[in-house]
């Protein structure tokens, strides 16, 4: 007996090692300025090729290409997004308003901080941050307002209309020992737009307009190759697991709480409305971060470009809890954006905080750290693009009787073992929400000659529910390189005519 | 034998072992590290005090992770982990009991490991103390500060002595106000009648001091703060049609326009250029 168990132990196929990932792309670290907390809220490549950066006390620092560091900019209130605009300018967003940062004199710094917008509420709350801009293909900017937390109350002295409706008036929501804390909704709107995605046409000149409602603590938002409008939000209340939205104008998306700032809103507190109104109202998300398995925390996307190859197009996002990236990739059933969600660089020397990510015109991705004293950590790392992709599944196709799995390169069938199951999450107020209606849904995969499409069909695909794809840990491709993260979550919005 | 022969199968294809909880471990990483260290107070209190409380009371425990509320001030509160259920919960509980175990408290950091060295002038943007929330603090050189408030566009509080201390807001998510470190001399309260204005941003000069753009009711502010000896002098730049009327207190005074009580109206003329000095003590 003894014989036969070890000999099945040296069939089996060898899972991928613990650091297969940080072998295919070695991680290295980018030495920040010194004596700054080096938490980043904005980064990006300027069009010179030289790297921007807005740290979490308000400095705004250049990276020259031999790696010295400038300042740039000082004093800014918690920045949560950097572009550049112009030769001599940068655009911030930070707590208070979305600046203009401009050097009109040549010596390097900026010497005028211009207020593009700060037509928004704030309460004084903490969890109100403000993330972006994103730069449309229409030239205007975008950006997304959090709404405030329960966790706290507002200040005496706010910026903007209060608005009335909620359980608790004014005074019972001013921090202090009188603030009914249990009244307020877990997270709330009560200064305007909180919760929403803005739109600033003219570069951010204005005027500015409400775009979209429905976002809770939406850090991450930005523009996929093809100029549809990412924003992803964090699991909690009404966020089951933390969505991603392709975002159109007019839309809902979700939280109940920003909804009183839609033009002419006439039905009273929206976290009373009963949750089939919210359900019919609300947008879809196109993915979606399954809450432990993937991200628990999701931040800031970025496109891949050309040097990543087969993944050029696709999306990566930033996940603070865990260290580990989230790859996207979407594609169009029935005039939906839609698609599957990967683990992408899933290695403990990645470290968490991954916040901020920018793509330097080499390709290399560099990814800025924050923690805000929630989980997470500080300083920026750098990976470069890869000479040769490790294995990994490209993409997923949702057919109309299955879905069909493709991978980079040919694959070793045998080793594959694909597991597909379905599940959802409810929609609620309360925070987050176990995985409901799980069901393992049996198929008979067949692989293409070339090795590198995997059929699988389903006798049945329901819309509103996650597709676990599931590989085994030993799956291999054809080379016997492993299958790094052998797991797919395709989020099936609409199904395939 | 048999056991053995199906735990080597099942690890083989890279099935998990079947159990009613999952890894304590696990469960604590994805759920828990985000706000609570194992030996310090981060977000919430560290494993160790976690442990004291409720190493002998598992049911109290549950309750607590069930449905949280507020406990400690000045603290967030902690959403409900109900989502995990009971035998989970109870897994994450063995789990912070034996992770914590040996452990020493490490106190709180209370020292701003990126003190700055003074340097005057400075411009921060953070929360301020009994002003609004788009609060700018200013270190004039010397040893005059003051907090400009964007939102109703007013100087609001003048200090003597040392500049702010972030520290409390910086080491954190956002939940407190920057303090002054000196003495306030001049302060001035909410006003809700005053007509709304809108904040056009600021422009440092050579020197670092910056001049805040804005616009009241048509007329368009520059307003520039210097110290003058130890009082404060306020240097405006004001475009507009219209006479400009102005509410002013008793410690200040005016460059030009007439003056009644605490009113001073200045000819579209006279606008164009004009100083408030703010006599302090």
């Amino acid at each position: 007996m003894i014989l036969f168990a070890l000999t099945l132990f040296a069939a089996a196929p060898k899972a991928a090692p613990a650091d297969a990932w940080a072998e295919a792309m070695p991680i290295t670290k980018v030495e920040t300025p010194a004596k700054v907390d080096d938490q980043v809220g904005g980064m990006t490549f300027l069009d010179d090729g030289r790297l921007a950066v807005a740290f979490h006390r308000g400095e705004v620092f250049i990276r020259e290409k031999d790696g010295t560091w400038n300042q740039f900019a000082e004093g800014l209130h918690e920045p949560l997004g950097i572009i550049q605009d112009g030769k001599n300018a940068l655009i911030v967003m930070q707590r208070p308003e979305l600046t203009r940062l401009e050097d009109t004199t040549g010596k390097g710094k900026a010497n005028v901080y211009r207020t593009l917008w700060d037509g928004f509420g704030m309460s004084g709350n903490y969890h109100e941050f403000a993330f972006g801009p994103a730069r449309g293909p229409d030239g205007a900017l975008y950006v997304a307002l959090n709404l405030a937390s329960a966790g706290d109350g507002v200040f005496k002295e706010i910026r903007g209309t209060w608005s009335e409706i909620g359980k608790a008036n004014r005074e019972q929501m001013t921090a202090g020992k009188g603030f009914k804390g249990a009244l307020a909704g877990r997270m709330y709107s009560r200064v305007p737009y909180r919760g929403c995605v803005m739109r600033i046409p003219n570069d951010g000149k204005g005027p500015a307009e409400l775009y979209a409602t429905g976002f809770r603590s939406p850090d991450g938002i930005g523009f996929d190759a093809d100029g549809r409008l990412m924003v992803n939000d964090n699991q909690g209340d009404w966020r089951g697991s933390s969505p991603l939205h392709f975002v159109t104008k007019g839309s809902f998306n979700g939280h109940p709480a920003s909804l009183v700032w839609t033009p002419g809103w006439n039905q009273g507190d929206p976290l009373e409305l009963p949750i089939e109104t919210l359900e019919k109202m609300r947008s879809q998300p196109g993915g979606i971060f399954i809450h432990v398995d993937l991200s628990n925390s999701p931040t800031q996307p970025a496109v891949f470009p050309a040097q990543w190859g087969p993944l050029a197009k696709q999306v990566v996002f930033g996940e603070m809890n865990v260290a580990r990236l989230v790859r996207f990739a979407g594609e169009e059933v029935q005039g939906v954006y839609q698609g599957a969600m990967f683990p992408f660089l899933d290695t403990k020397e990645l470290r968490n905080g991954n916040h901020r990510l920018a793509f330097s015109p080499e390709g290399a991705l560099l990814v800025g750290k924050t923690h805000l004293s929630w989980a997470g950590n500080n300083g920026i790392v750098q990976i470069n693009a890869p000479q040769k992709l490790p294995l990994l599944i490209e993409r997923v196709h949702l057919l109309k009787q299955g879905f069909e799995v493709h991978f980079t390169e040919p694959v070793n069938g045998d080793t594959l073992q694909p597991i597909v199951k379905r599940f959802r999450y409810k929609y609620h107020a309360i925070y987050g929400s176990p995985k409901i209606d799980t069901d393992d849904l049996p198929t008979t995969p067949s692989l293409s000659a070339d090795g590198r499409t995997l059929t699988l069909p389903l006798t049945e695909i329901r819309e509103g529910f996650i597709h676990e794809i599931r590989f085994a840990k030993t799956a291999c491709g054809q080379d016997g390189r492993p299958l790094l993260g052998p797991v797919a979550y395709y989020q099936v919005v609409k199904q395939a005519p | 034998m048999l056991p053995l022969r199906w735990i080597l199968c099942l690890s083989a294809l890279g099935f998990a072992l079947p159990s009613q909880a999952q890894d304590g471990k696990l469960l604590y990483e994805q759920n828990c590290a985000a706000c609570h260290l194992p030996d310090q107070m981060v977000v919430g209190p560290s494993l160790i005090e976690i442990t004291k409380l409720y190493q002998k009371k598992p049911k109290e425990f549950l309750q607590w992770a069930n449905k949280p509320q507020k406990k400690r001030p000045g603290v967030i509160d902690m959403p409900s982990m109900a989502h995990l259920g009971d035998a989970n919960l109870l897994a994450i509980r063995d789990y912070m009991i034996k992770a914590s175990a040996g452990l020493k408290e490490k106190p709180a950091v209370t020292k701003d490991p990126f003190e700055r060295v003074a340097r005057r002038p400075e411009v921060q943007r953070i929360f301020m103390p009994d002003v609004g929330p788009a609060a700018i603090a200013v270190a004039l050189p010397g040893d005059l500060s003051y907090c400009f408030d964007a939102g109703d566009c007013r100087l609001r509080t003048i200090w003597r002595g040392d500049f702010i201390n972030g520290w409390l807001y910086w080491k954190s998510n956002g939940k407190a106000t920057g303090v002054i470190m000196g003495k306030v001399l001049w302060h001035l309260p909410e006003d809700t009648t005053l007509p709304a204005a809108k904040f056009h941003g600021y422009e440092l000069n050579d020197a670092g001091i910056p001049t805040f753009s804005y616009e009241r009711q048509g007329a368009q502010f520059e307003e520039t703060i210097e110290p003058a000896g130890k009082n404060l002098v306020r240097r405006f730049k004001v475009t507009t049609a219209q006479p400009l009327v102005l509410t002013i207190d008793n410690d200040t005074q005016a460059s030009a326009g007439t003056r009644q009580g605490n009113k001073l109206t200045l000819t579209p003329e006279q606008a164009k250029s004009f100083t408030l000095t703010v006599t302090l003590s």
